[in-house]
């Protein structure tokens, strides 16, 4: 009795400190509100399609509710470990596509703003199909990386553990997408 | 531009903006599952958990003392609910300070002042058990920028004796915080300076002002210590 106590003030305590909140439905809206937008992101970096976007990021949330009991903050942020079952939930809808990376070159980002003038918005979307378009032409992996790094606060670390592979490859392959990012941006 | 310039800017990127259902997927989910639930149990499950409800009102009956689902509720957004009522008193064994201990993650501040980035006025202790001093202030996230507002509503702070540690965690109530604790031990509600607050094994919650203050003793710091401490906080 007193080790069960325990077991779950533990549980609570870190979820608290990995940043979960109390328990039961109430930490599940608080993961959804609160890494949404970040998991939003991953998917548009790895898939590029509004209208599937949003499929996919249900999956994700849905899947996540149905493990959150089993979910550990001794292993993995709550951020760390959204985005691992995002990049399950891509990896899977691009098996069923069956098709690469591509750009949906009639699609037109609104990326809505309080502050943006339409010109900042049009510029904003000019510089946004640039950046898709040049992911595209990363490799697998190295697009994988970076849309992590873009979209989420994630440490190096913390994607080398979702992903399987050493702290060091992470660092050496971002460094170098990176590269080639911007060097295809400036063709 | 430099390749930390560029990857920031890369960062700022947010297609999120596009997403019109975020709420109605967010209902989908939590309908869903509730809907799932309810077919699963269907009708043997229903005359199961029937059975098994005579059976516990029974036990209850003629055991005299089991109590189940005994909630207690601290303001509008904190619920403690006893699932077991146990005749164990002794909290020598109970001991979560280890634990807090080795968790890690946060960002730690060493001034009293630091409770500034707290969302409001948040209360300190005036009384500590011998030999215990302030540590630091820790929060989730950086409290000094502004684009999270939830990492404001959360403050840990550590008093320290030794390897010994006391630790009150600051909570701001309110929907995206609230919370609902499950304990199988004793849930005891009891009032402080006219405040509501809860008692389980070697912790205490109090709210004050709408802040949940949750107080986390250890072998040394017991049920009484904490008492002390919460009727102190000023």
């Amino acid at each position: 009795m007193c080790n069960g106590f325990l077991v779950f003030a533990y549980t609570l305590v870190k979820c608290k400190m990995k940043g979960g909140v109390g328990i039961g439905a109430f930490s599940f809206e608080y993961a959804y509100d609160t890494y949404y937008k970040n998991v939003y992101n991953y998917v548009s970096f790895r898939i590029n399609n509004h209208f599937d976007a949003e499929e996919i990021v249900s999956g994700v949330f849905e899947k996540a509710y149905t493990k959150f009991g089993t979910y550990s903050p001794e292993r993995a942020g709550l951020e760390a470990w959204l985005i691992g079952i995002s990049k399950n939930v891509v990896t899977d809808y691009l098996r069923r596509k069956k098709r690469r990376f591509f750009v949906p070159l009639d699609e037109i980002f609104n990326l809505r703003s309080e502050d943006a003038t339409p010109d900042d918005i049009a510029v904003r979307n000019e510089e946004n199909r640039g950046l898709i378009a040049a992911m595209a032409k990363l490799g697998d992996r190295e697009r994988q990386i970076l849309s992590m790094k873009f979209a989420s606060g994630l440490k190096n670390v913390e994607i080398a553990d979702t992903m399987g592979v050493s702290e060091s490859n992470v660092g050496v392959t971002a460094h170098r997408a990176l590269k080639k990012l911007m060097k295809y941006l400036e063709e | 531009m430099g390749e930390d310039e560029f990857l920031e800017k890369c960062r700022q990127v947010d297609f999120s903006a596009e997403s019109e259902h975020k709420r109605e997927i967010l209902e989908k989910i939590l309908n869903k599952r509730e809907n799932i639930k309810m077919k699963k149990i269907g009708k043997k499950g229903t005359l199961v958990i029937a059975a098994a409800a005579v059976l516990v009102c029974a036990s209850a009956f003629v055991y005299g003392g089991l109590r189940i689902f005994k909630t207690e509720k601290v303001g509008d957004y904190a619920a403690y609910t006893a699932a077991e009522e146990t005749n164990n008193k002794d909290t020598s064994d109970i001991s979560v300070t280890t634990r807090v201990n080795e968790t890690a993650g946060g960002n730690y501040f060493k001034s009293l002042d630091d409770k500034k980035y707290f969302i409001t006025e948040a209360l300190l202790p005036s009384y500590l058990p011998s030999g215990y001093a302030f540590d630091a202030i820790e929060y989730f996230g950086d409290p000094t920028k502004s684009d999270d507002p939830n990492v404001n509503k959360f403050m840990n702070l550590h008093y320290k004796n030794g390897d010994d540690e006391i630790i009150v965690m600051v909570r701001y109530m309110d929907e995206s915080t609230a919370f609902e604790f499950v304990s199988n031990g004793d849930v005891t509600k009891i009032d402080i300076n006219g405040n509501e607050a809860v008692q389980t094994a070697n912790k205490l919650d109090i709210e004050i002002n709408g802040v949940m203050y949750m107080l986390y003793g250890n072998d040394s710091v017991g049920a009484d210590e904490l008492v002390k401490i919460a009727q102190s906080l000023e």
